[in-house]
């Protein structure tokens, strides 16, 4: 059978209005689809928290910085200027080029030292594209969003690939990512659900390019996955829209924004720490304290060598 | 050794960028087997979270054990101020010697990337503000006096040494740490200056900057090599080069035949002394300046005297520079 673009939008698209009503009616919260689209993103939908996930994200990211632009700057530089790394982030940087409004007018009130700062943090981000993208074949670096939307659900699934290999019909995507999470495989089918609605293509792979430990992980995104991406959707989308989407608490929670104002997660916190301390000896209330305990391990500090510090 | 010299010798010895290797040994030495360290390391984290995770959330998911440089550092010192690191939340207060250090990252930077600053302490804190770091801007401002507008005038121009580093495919505040057991043990680490590198076509070379006095180069040579294991498990073998770079001006060279592997004994050997002490042996207890970071040192039986303490900068207060960078770029170090 020969899919043409129409028929792989039309039948994943079917899919999701399908689930996401599926969900609705399933759902006493809500009832037809609502005024206000929600906006869906491949890092909603594989948050371990789905209460973090529907955080506002302004509360996380309050304005532009250095961080936040290191990704556009260094695509930029990358997609559109040739060189070294440092050559085209330079490139992209000075020129402005190719960069989005907002991040145009927010490097135009920098300080030229200022600019160091984005300058470095681009860089660190372009060498590492360069060196996870490295292959037999160039890739192509992509500053475009994905974008699906469909007013009748009052839905917009988002998601966004940085590199893209191969030819039309067989394109391979990379995908960047600080460090592997717990829910990687959630978020590539995502990113594979929603090129198959914006390009009306199915991508024969995504791979998630690791910048930590700069390695890779495939994915792979058979109609199975797809499906399951669907489910997803389905899935998360009634509680993100009400707004009573539950606190999962985990090794996620140490440098989650929201962690302060959150119970679930300062217990899952004080987990580690009580756990660890339990180990700890303590003396007794008011009792004095003692000399040098004798332990292996004070030996091993003189036997190493270990120099004192005052 | 003055750094454009040691950096130009460096470069004299390493391969081309055209032979295609990217990092590990001069010709004729020994080079670290890095995936015999690997699997090491990775059978010994499996084992260590295998045999009980030490804490695990709500859920039931294990909570990463992140054995840090700071936590590698303690446990050469006292087990018990390591095993306290380890239940986190340490308080890091950026004091003056904190904010010297980030300081001087910064002027690194700036001197790399765009020469040398022409108001150290206005453009310092233009950076400080534009990438990400606030509250270390915020700290310095409420720090300042003129003496320590003359010191940190100083050192900007200290940094002008590294200035050599331009041209050579440098990055500042490389993350490179590691992931094992599925994420459930982690090896932080950040180095401050790396040149080459996959992606730059060069080889490796890892440069670690230090704003305390070169006293304490026993306890940064060690870091070092701990940077040095983790660039090895990152880009597949050691760096081909790697020296400390103290902002009096001092270049310590270090060298890179069997650093990884002696990092990587390190990291085992705590791997193996924490597990013990998570299966019921006593942390061993040793008094000494650490008490005077350590969390559990009003309640421990061993605690020093130099408890709450002040004094010179040492090794040990040294790495809140690091602490306090990684709070504020939401990492662990």
């Amino acid at each position: 059978v020969s899919w043409t673009r129409a028929d792989v939008v039309r039948r994943w698209a079917g899919e999701v209005r399908a689930a996401v009503g599926r969900a609705r009616s399933a759902s006493e919260s809500s009832a037809g689809a609502p005024a206000q689209p929600l906006k869906l993103t491949a890092h909603m939908v594989a948050d371990p928290c789905p209460a973090r996930a529907c955080a506002p994200s302004a509360q996380e990211f309050p304005g532009e910085s250095a961080r936040l632009a290191a990704r556009r700057v260094a695509l930029a530089g990358l997609a559109f200027h040739r060189g070294t790394p440092h050559e085209r982030v330079r490139a992209a940087l000075h020129s402005g080029e190719r960069l989005d409004g907002s991040l145009v007018d927010w490097l135009g009130g920098l300080t030229p030292s200022a600019t160091v700062a984005v300058e470095a943090a681009a860089l660190g981000w372009a060498v590492d594209a360069v060196a996870l993208g490295a292959g037999l074949d160039e890739p192509v670096w992509s500053t475009d969003g994905l974008r699906w939307r469909d007013r009748a659900a009052s839905l917009e699934l988002r998601a966004s690939f940085d590199a893209r290999r191969g030819a039309p019909g067989r394109h391979r995507l990379l995908v960047l990512r600080p460090r592997p999470g717990p829910r990687d495989d959630e978020a590539a089918r995502f990113v594979a659900l929603v090129y198959a609605l914006a390009c009306g293509e199915v991508p024969e792979r995504v791979t998630f390019g690791y910048r930590g430990p700069l390695t890779h992980r495939a994915f792979a995104t058979g109609p199975e996955d797809l499906a399951a991406a669907v489910a997803d959707v389905g899935r998360i989308e009634p509680s993100l829209r009400g707004g009573d989407a539950p606190t999962v608490a985990g090794p996620w929670c140490g440098r989650c924004p929201r962690l302060e104002g959150c119970p679930e997660g300062q217990v899952a916190m004080s987990e580690r720490r009580t756990a660890w301390e339990a180990v700890l000896p303590a003396r007794p209330a008011g009792g004095p304290a003692q000399s040098a305990v004798e332990s292996p391990a004070a030996d091993l500090s003189s036997a190493t060598g270990v120099e004192p510090t005052m | 050794v003055e750094f454009a010299r040691w950096l130009s010798e460096v470069e004299v010895r390493l391969p081309p960028a055209s032979a295609g290797s990217q990092h590990g040994g001069a010709a004729g030495h020994p080079v670290d087997d890095v995936e015999d360290l690997r699997d090491q390391l990775e059978r010994a984290a499996t084992a260590f979270v295998g045999a009980g995770s030490p804490a695990t959330g709500p859920e039931g998911a294990a909570l990463p054990v992140v054995i840090s440089k700071r936590v590698l550092g303690l446990h050469s010192r006292c087990e018990g101020a390591a095993v306290a690191a380890l239940a986190g939340e340490s308080e890091v207060v950026p004091d003056w010697p904190v904010l010297r250090g980030r300081a001087l990252d910064r002027f690194v930077a700036h001197q790399i990337f765009r020469g040398a600053p022409d108001e150290p302490v206005g453009d310092l804190l233009a950076m400080l503000r534009a990438g990400d770091e606030s509250e270390t801007a915020v700290a310095l401002e409420e720090a300042l006096d003129p003496p320590r507008n003359e010191e940190l005038a100083a050192l900007a121009a200290a940094a002008g040494a590294l200035r050599a580093c331009t041209g050579r495919a440098p990055r500042v505040e490389v993350s490179v740490g590691a992931e094992l057991a599925d994420g459930d043990v982690r090896l932080p680490g950040r180095v401050d200056v790396l040149l080459g590198g996959p992606g730059t076509g060069f080889p490796a070379t890892v440069v670690e900057v230090k704003s305390a006095g070169s006293g304490h180069t026993y306890a940064h040579a060690e870091e070092l090599r701990h940077y040095a294991l983790l660039c090895a498990l990152r880009h597949g073998g050691p760096p081909a080069a790697m020296a400390l770079w103290y902002a009096d001006g001092t270049t310590v060279p270090l060298l890179v035949e069997g650093a990884a592997t002696a990092a990587a004994r390190r990291v085992l050997d705590v791997l193996h002394a924490l597990g013990e002490v998570r299966d019921g042996r006593p942390p061993a207890l040793q008094p000494g300046g650490q008490c005077r970071w350590c969390s559990h040192a009003t309640r421990c039986p061993a605690a020093g005297s130099d408890i709450g303490g002040s004094g010179e900068p040492t090794a040990l207060s040294v790495d809140d520079q690091d602490l306090w960078w990684g709070r504020e770029h939401g990492e662990d170090l």
